[in-house]
């Protein structure tokens, strides 16, 4: 942000003054003399090695070099005596700069001198006239003088050692004396590399004798304390302490100088203010607050705050001279600044206690100033002219106090001409750049706190001053971004009202159209809270802008600028230099909006697509409507959604909070079925048909930007006007079918059958449909997906052309209008699930459109039919021994057993079983396998078929081994009913269980008829097997019966050879009939074998049947 | 306590009333202004306050210091913000404020119970800007 163009040289006595030396810490003043630094290149290194490269770990010094010759300041004689004297005023002007700059606290001569050198006497005479002469100008000024040798190399001063060094010791001592100076202030300063550690040690020295000297002057100024009284001498009280407090920084003894700045500031207070000090007092009073708070901010910056707050509290009110009363808020505008300044150099504030805070409070009283300067009455000049103010002597002091006792009342004329003069100054002051400045500083300061929002008012401010500044171009610059838009997106319409005010002059003034259109726009928006007589200006403005002629000149236009700006602007008009105005609507709160909808969210593809436009103004009188189009996402549409105007020429009349509203249609192109059409833009040209000048309002869509307010539109239309939704965007979809679609198909589905589905097409359009595809998909096709097959109307072809397909198409040309299309699909079934399809047929037909001709639409329709596929039958296999024992499917090797298949039928139609068979496992030996036993049988729901099948697993089967049975394979077909029914020949082959082979060591076969008679004796033999390599010991016996008589041995032992046979034979006599229990047959194992008992009782049978 | 003016901003920022006393009508578009830029103050105090302890507590205190002014604040649980003005006096009056507050507040909640006043809309309804000119009186 620019700052003043120009900045006055300020006298000390101007409000504004500021000592610059005060913003930095006092450093020791120390003057170098006798380096040849452009001649000799060791006094060069010697004098940057004094002033150049310091480390921080150095003490602060203001070295300076001056020649031998250099003039200081002349001391002032000493007052011993107070009694009658009256000061004339606190601080002397050249006080603190005298002590920064001119005297210094220490003077160092440089002097190339070897204690061995051979024209040692001669040089040490130069040496000693150079002091002297040193000393002479210094005329009684305490600086301390020393000497720094420069030598050519390191010397040792010893009155007890060598030669060398007893001279250099006697050499030393009197050169001091010639000198007249102690050997301590002498330094030798060897130029060798020790150099630097040797100037280090010397700057320490001379920072131990600046240290001295300003002890020196604290005691001087101290002892004046005792001549002074207190009620006459106030003014040097405060002299005094704020010269020790000086001197004690420069001593680096800070709370030793705050204590004493503190004591001239209590001093200061005591002192009656009225119109003859009143500047004064003010101005010493801001530099001893500057001097505490800048001492106090280093530890405690909120004590510094409030110390600077009470300042101002206890000098707001000394105003002083009523005709400088400009004087008072300039110097408040520079207390304010001055401490912003010195509290940006000390921390970093917080938003709610910052600088710029202080800016903001200087900027007012400037403002202030600027008032009070406006106010000034004019005087003769010539009188002015005529007065030269004296330079002044002391901070703040009028110039007709110059030289006056303060107890004496200064010269009335003096007095006029200096208040006339200083009247006079202020007039010239270009006040508007002094707040600009600060205010820029403010900005600048609130930037780094996140306050967007004071930034946004003091911008205000600032414009405000950059208008009285004639800056107008600064001010659209400043104003029409980020301030704008901050009211504007929080709703604050009275401050963006305010910015729109200066804005649409600025805008005038600088004849910038389309700024000054946007504003227009704004400003007339029922938003705005300008008043209707305004509006209708405002309006005038426009409705002439539009008709190619000068606007009104805005209200806040300054009078001088009016007519040159109206004839520039119609200059402007009459050469028709007004280029095209287009306007981001997003942007802005006009007084015009606009909402597009489309009529529904989707069109289909034979349907005209509606769109409509609404537009609503809330200005203040009807404005001219020329243009409406709508920019679409396809390019060809947007030609159909332009509203121009009539052939006659006449624009369309946008009244006044109405809502205008225009409907737009168009056909959708085929190829954009299944995509979506956005609207992207509306644009309104506003502006009279004829020779107007056009000007094109946009909106992007869908709005976004400073979002749509939510404060509504007033008035009873609101309500209608809010139920308006954009709707931006459409779907364009295929054309809605008109066929019937349907599978048929009967339930449920067998595996392994070839089922069949009808797929029925009926056409119901009013013409004929062509191009028909008909797709037949499997949704979620598995591992075990049917096998589908085409059967094109015909069962009978099917058979030697099964696929495995998850889906396939076929096509008819053309399906005249009410016939119905029927198709064949067998599908076939591998397992036991249900299985969804989807029928999906696409067709191409010829649409009347009356007006927009016909069209050639495609439409797609599906149907989905789910099949349950389900097992014929349900086979039960189970295995037992031979005499119907259930065996858990373990069997013994080389003994029989049974396995039964019981075959139940689970499915609704009756079936018939053409053939069955065993695959049995060429483990397994069976015992006879005959043809199928259940051959020719017919099955209804749930009957149920059984075949039994006598097996056993030869003998050198490894124990424990686990085999499958095999597979039992069963060809059935469904019966049919009717002739027309033919049904195929289906397999299907069920896997028999695995068993597990048990190894025994023997067997035990009874052989036995299968019945007996009563009293009949009947042969009963028991062979038992020995199926191990050994030789085994068996002991059997037979118990007593009830129910026969028998003959036999009726306990025995017995050894069986390795794979033979022993047979113990039994006579049996029954004696009752029935199914008898037979004597108990029992065998003992006499080697222990293994707990076989079980397995040998299961061998051994346990009744027989007796016929009577 | 005097009350200078009374603002009551939505959740949105934006004013839904600002009543000046009669006294400072003159000083109304400054007053806005200054009532604009105190938000910024609110938004920080709010951010550092959804990290704080107590969440609850709804007055805000002095937001900002200016040479004329005292600017005190509120917010409720749905982020309305009430500002109050007073004249810039050395006297301590949070406690009058506080309580000025929660009248304030309990008066906006009533204007909520109305059927015909849509929150997020200006304030216009007589009764309310009588109550708040009465308290400016």
């Amino acid at each position: 942000m620019s700052e003043a163009p120009k900045i006055l040289e300020k006298s000390p006595n101007d409000p504004g003054f500021f000592p610059d030396d005060l913003s930095h810490r006092p450093r020791p003043l120390i003057f170098l003399v006798g380096l040849a630094v452009g001649e000799k290149d060791v006094h060069k290194r010697i004098h940057e090695a004094f002033t150049v490269h310091r480390s921080t770990k150095r003490p602060i010094t203001n070295y300076q070099l001056v020649t031998a010759t250099h003039e200081y300041p002349v001391r002032s004689k000493q007052r011993l005596n107070y009694e009658n004297y009256i000061p004339v005023g606190i601080i002397p002007t050249s006080w603190i700069q005298k002590h920064l700059h001119k005297l210094p606290s220490v003077l160092a001569l440089f002097y190339d001198l070897d204690w061995d050198a051979q024209d040692y006497d001669q040089k040490q005479t130069e040496v000693c006239s150079r002091v002297s002469c040193l000393r002479h100008s210094l005329q009684g000024l305490n600086t301390r003088i020393l000497l720094v040798l420069i030598q050519s190399r390191m010397f040792h001063a010893s009155h007890s050692g060598s030669p060398v060094d007893q001279l250099t010791a006697k050499r030393m001592t009197a050169l001091a004396q010639a000198c007249g100076i102690q050997v301590e202030q002498m330094f030798h300063l060897p130029y060798t590399e020790r150099m630097m550690d040797c100037i280090l040690k010397i700057e320490i020295s001379f920072m131990e004798q600046a240290m001295l000297y300003y002890t020196q002057r604290i005691k001087t100024v101290r002892a004046h304390k005792d001549l002074l009284s207190k009620p006459l001498h106030l003014s040097l009280f405060v002299r005094h302490q704020f010269k020790i407090g000086f001197f004690s920084e420069f001593k680096k003894e800070m709370p030793v100088a705050l204590k004493h700045y503190n004591h001239a500031y209590n001093y200061l207070l005591e002192i009656q203010v009225d119109n003859r000090n009143a500047l004064e007092v003010k101005m010493v009073a801001g530099i001893l607050n500057y001097k505490i708070c800048q001492l106090t901010f280093v530890d405690n910056p909120r004590q510094a705050i409030s110390n600077f707050k009470k300042h101002i509290e206890i000098f707001r009110k000394h105003e002083g001279p009523r005709s400088l009363s400009f004087q008072h808020q300039h110097w408040l505008a520079a207390e304010n600044s001055h401490f912003a300044r010195m509290f940006s150099d000390a921390l970093d504030g917080i938003q709610t206690l910052n600088p710029g805070m202080y800016y903001v409070i200087a900027s007012k009283h400037a403002k202030t100033r600027k008032d009070t300067s406006n106010k000034l009455p004019t005087v003769n000049s010539n009188s002015i002219t005529l007065y030269k103010p004296p330079n002044p002597r002391f901070y703040g002091q009028y110039a007709w106090r110059d030289g006056v006792p303060e107890n004496e009342e200064s010269d009335d004329t003096m007095r006029n001409a200096g208040v006339a003069y200083l009247c006079e100054q202020e007039r010239n002051v270009e006040h508007n750049w002094e707040v600009i400045g600060l205010l820029c500083r403010a900005v600048n300061q609130f930037k780094r706190y996140s306050s967007r929002r004071l930034t946004a008012s003091i911008k205000v401010q600032l414009a405000e001053e950059y208008f009285s500044a004639g800056e107008y171009k600064k001010i659209l610059d400043l104003l029409l971004g980020t301030v704008s838009l901050l009211f504007r997106g929080e709703h604050w319409w009275s401050l963006l009202e305010r910015v729109g005010e200066l804005c649409l002059c600025c805008a005038y003034l600088e004849k910038s159209y389309p700024f000054f259109v946007m504003i227009l726009i704004e400003s007339l928006s029922h938003y705005s809270p300008t008043d209707s007589t305004t509006k209708l200006q405002l309006q005038d403005s426009l409705e002439k802008f539009l008709r190619y002629q000068p606007p009104n000149s805005p209200d806040k236009c300054p009078p001088h600028l009016r007519e040159s700006t109206h004839m520039e602007w119609s200059n402007m008009c009459e050469a028709r230099e007004l280029s095209h105005v287009k306007l981001d609507m997003n942007q802005l709160a006009g007084c015009i909006e606009c909402k597009v909808l489309f009529d529904r969210d989707n069109f289909q593809a034979d349907q005209i697509v509606i769109l409509h436009v609404y537009v609503f103004s809330s200005s203040s009188r009807v404005l001219p409507l020329k243009n409406i189009s709508i920019h679409l996402s396809r390019e060809y549409y947007s030609e159909c959604c332009t509203l121009s105007p009539s052939q006659d020429g006449e624009s369309f009349m946008l009244y006044p909070y109405s809502i205008f509203s225009h409907t737009f249609t168009f056909l959708p192109h085929t190829h954009d079925v299944g995509s979506s059409i956005h609207a992207d833009s509306i644009h309104i040209e506003i502006g009279y048909s004829g020779n107007e000048h056009p000007v094109t309002l946009t909106w992007s869509l869908p709005p976004v930007s400073w979002g749509q307010p939510s404060i509504r539109p007033p008035l009873e239309f609101s309500k209608k006007w809010n139920r308006l939704l954009n709707n931006c965007s459409t779907d364009i979809i295929l054309r809605e079918p008109k066929i019937g679609l349907y599978i048929q198909t009967p339930s449920p589905s067998l595996v392994g059958d070839l089922h069949k589905l009808t797929l029925i097409l009926e056409n119901k359009e009013e013409s004929d449909i062509s191009n028909v595809s008909f797709k037949l998909e499997l949704l979620k096709p598995s591992e075990d997906t049917p096998i589908v097959t085409s059967l094109a109307q015909d069962l009978s072809i099917c058979g030697n052309r099964l696929e495995s397909l998850t889906d396939f198409t076929f096509k008819q040309d053309i399906i005249t209008a009410g016939e119905v299309a029927t198709r064949s699909v067998s599908v076939k079934s591998k397992s036991a699930s249900i299985q969804e399809f989807h029928l999906l047929v696409s067709y191409d037909i010829y649409c009347d459109l009356g007006e927009h001709g016909s069209i050639q639409c495609s439409c797609i329709k599906e149907c989905r039919s789910s099949i349950n596929i389900v097992y014929p039958f349900k086979i039960i296999p189970y295995l037992t021994t031979m005499r119907y024992l259930p065996l858990e499917l373990s069997v013994r090797s080389e003994e029989p057993f049974l396995l039964h298949l019981e075959t139940t039928s689970t499915c609704p139609w009756p079936l018939k079983i053409t053939d069955s068979c065993l695959k049995q496992s060429p483990s397994l030996e069976i015992a006879q396998l005959n043809d199928s036993q259940i051959q020719g049988c017919a099955i209804e729901h749930e009957e149920s078929l059984s075949e039994i099948f006598c097996m056993q697993v030869p003998d050198g089967q490894p124990a424990n081994s686990k085999f499958s049975i095999g597979d039992y394979v069963i060809k059935w077909k469904r019966i049919a009913y009717d002739d027309n029914e033919e049904f195929n020949e289906t397999t299907m082959t069920y896997n028999l269980p695995r068993v597990v082979v048990k190894d025994i060591p023997f067997i035990i076969k009874p052989v036995h008829p299968s019945f007996g008679k009563i009293y009949e004796p009947l042969d009963y033999r028991y062979v038992i097997f020995n199926k191990t390599l050994f030789v085994q010991e068996f002991e059997v016996g037979i118990d007593d019966s009830p129910d026969f008589l028998f003959s036999g041995i009726k306990a025995q032992s017995f050894n069986v050879l390795p794979r033979s046979e022993h047979t113990i034979s039994y006579c049996l006599c029954p004696t009752f009939s029935g199914n008898l229990k037979l004597p108990r047959f029992w065998i003992r194992f006499l080697r222990d074998i293994g707990p076989y008992e079980g397995v040998a009782n299961s061998m051994i049978p346990t009744h027989l049947f007796i016929k009577p | 306590m005097n009350p200078v003016c009374i603002a009551i901003i939505s959740n949105e920022n934006s004013p839904l009333l600002m009543q000046t006393s009669t006294a400072y009508k003159s000083s109304e578009l400054d007053l806005m202004f200054l009532a604009h830029s105190s938000l910024d103050v609110i938004e920080e105090k709010l951010t550092v306050r959804s990290t704080g302890v107590d969440q609850r507590e709804l007055y805000l205190g002095q937001l900002y210091p200016t040479e004329q002014y005292k600017i005190y604040g509120y917010v409720t649980n749905s982020k309305i913000k009430i500002l109050v003005m007073t004249e810039n006096t050395s006297q301590n009056i949070d406690q009058e404020v506080k309580t000025l507050f929660k009248q304030l507040h309990r008066s906006y909640a009533q204007l909520m119970y109305n059927p015909f006043y849509q929150p997020g809309d200006k304030i216009h309804f007589p009764s309310f800007v009588k109550y708040i000119e009465d308290i400016l009186k």
